[in-house]
């Protein structure tokens, strides 16, 4: 039990894609306008992370080592797509912000780094705990981020205005700001936390 | 049980059998899906045509030249609105915006349906125009922003997007009053339809019927953009106060001042915005100008005696 806990830790900290492994930059700088948007996108990777890393390590064995990454690959679209559509389906406007990035998840290398790094090596239920450790640590990331970056830029929280618009600094909504917000936490992370590099 | 070896046929079989699998769940979710994606679409859009219109009891839709026109219509069959679905180059990508006219031509409000802009910059577009639009007369030659020399101020740091985003309305006046797309590349564009208006196509379909009453002959009897205002049908007291103006059709500049002058009067900036007429508007602004320059050189002359 122990042990499974590890993992899920392991991905919400230890190996925090986005504060400690720095993958999957594109989405996390892209997406993270506001809080809203980044705690979305985290959750909709979160998922295809899930469901990838358990389909992958459940048919390690029936894919040869030499077409491994094709395969991992359609797997991971599939998911991708399947979010996609449900997304456009059923919740209309946060596809509305949100439906540019999602297809990027397919490229998002934490998705494919997690099913060549863990799942393809692990049984389907330490997989399947890995992809919801780092999903959830990768949605934290991107929630606070959206949070720093909405609060600073537009005044808000979540929508709800906050502050003032003469505090507004438009440079955090941009993608230089994302970058200023990003180095600022990653930061404050490794002074609470230190990573072992 | 053993990983596969890497023969060429496992190769094959092994991704031909994912393929297969992934393939037949994909249709199955587009399937699913399919049915409340059209429905959330056409709801969106019904909603911002409801929203950007004035109120009409029955609404007719017909495409000019590529562009969704939506044309409202009363218990007369008299035209109450028009809404055209117009599409702009934004700085994000492609958008799309429902642009309400009354049935003089005048703008009665927006909606951006879909739209990639920068969140907090171009993305204000949903927003920011509303007063501008309003305010404007659409005789008066195709909109323009300030860098441009026209009278609508961009959004700050979102020229871009702003430049789209009116190039986008002009095209959606021009399929409003049924003429040819506007192009940006002449000033005249703008003003040819309010004297030439041209006959509705006929093809038109009933989109959305709020009366039950008479939905059927209305698509092409109404005619309401020929040029005599007889073509209004009998003037009944009926619950339309967006047509009890005896003439909807803007024939003239002249005719089409005053009802400008009668639209609610914009909040930001009255007195600039109300002109009617593009010559005015340069006038004052030169006024502006010179007045400016005048202040200025009074501050040079201070500083000089002091």
């Amino acid at each position: 039990m122990n042990s499974k806990l590890k993992i899920v830790y392991n991905g919400l900290v230890t190996e925090n894609p986005t504060f400690v492994l720095l993958l999957g930059m594109c989405p996390t700088l892209g997406t993270t306008t506001s809080a809203h948007n980044g705690l979305a996108m985290g959750l909709a990777t979160a998922f295809v992370l899930m469901c990838s890393n358990a389909v992958i390590s459940l048919c390690k064995n029936l894919i040869p080592e030499k077409v491994h990454i094709p395969a991992y690959i359609v797997i991971i679209a599939t998911f991708v797509t399947v979010v996609q559509l449900c997304m456009n389906a059923y919740t209309p406007a946060l596809y509305e912000t949100l439906g540019l990035f999602i297809p990027l998840i397919v490229v998002n290398c934490i998705v494919l780094g997690r099913a060549e790094a863990f799942a393809s090596k692990h049984d389907v239920a330490d997989s399947l705990l890995d992809g919801i450790g780092i999903g959830l640590g990768f949605t934290l990331a991107l929630t606070l981020l959206g949070c720093v970056r909405e609060l600073l830029g537009s005044g808000s929280l979540f929508g709800f205005v906050l502050l003032p618009e003469w505090t507004n600094m438009l440079l955090f909504v941009m993608a230089p700001g994302a970058f200023i917000a990003l180095g600022l936490l990653i930061a404050v992370k490794n002074a609470i936390n230190p990573s072992k590099s | 049980m053993k990983k596969l070896e890497s023969t060429p046929l496992n190769m094959v079989l092994s991704l031909t059998g994912i393929c297969l699998a992934v393939g037949c769940i994909l249709s199955g979710v587009q399937l699913l899906t399919a049915g409340p994606i059209a429905q959330a679409e056409t709801e969106s859009r019904q909603a911002a045509i409801r929203a950007v219109m004035p109120p009409y009891r029955q609404l007719v839709s017909d495409t000019l030249q590529g562009f969704a026109r939506y044309r409202g219509y009363d218990q007369q069959h008299r035209l109450t609105g028009t809404a055209v679905q117009a599409v702009g180059n934004g700085f994000g990508g492609p958008f799309t915006v429902m642009v309400g006219f009354r049935p003089d031509g005048a703008i009665t409000g927006y909606q951006v349906l879909q739209h990639t802009e920068t969140p907090g910059l171009g993305a204000k577009m949903t927003q920011a125009f509303q007063t501008a639009l309003t305010a404007w007369n659409p005789c008066s030659g195709p909109m323009k922003v300030k860098q441009d020399g026209g009278e609508v101020d961009a959004i700050t740091a979102a020229t871009i997007s702003s430049r789209a985003f009116l190039a986008a309305v002009n095209q959606a006046c021009s399929v409003a009053r049924g003429e040819a797309v506007y192009d940006g590349s002449t000033s005249a564009t703008g003003t040819a339809g309010c004297e030439q208006p041209q006959p509705v196509p006929a093809d038109t379909v009933v989109v959305d019927s709020v009366a039950t009453e008479q939905p059927v002959a209305v698509p092409v009897a109404p005619r309401p953009r020929t040029p005599k205002p007889a073509a209004v049908p009998e003037e009944s007291p009926g619950p339309a106060p967006e047509v009890v103006e005896p003439a909807p059709q803007v024939d003239t500049p002249t005719a089409a001042t005053p009802s400008v002058e009668a639209a609610p009067a914009p909040i930001e900036t009255p007195s600039e915005t109300v002109q009617p007429a593009p010559a005015d508007a340069t006038d004052e602004k030169a006024d502006n100008g010179k007045s400016k320059r005048k202040r200025k050189r009074n501050r040079n002359s201070h500083k000089d005696e002091q």
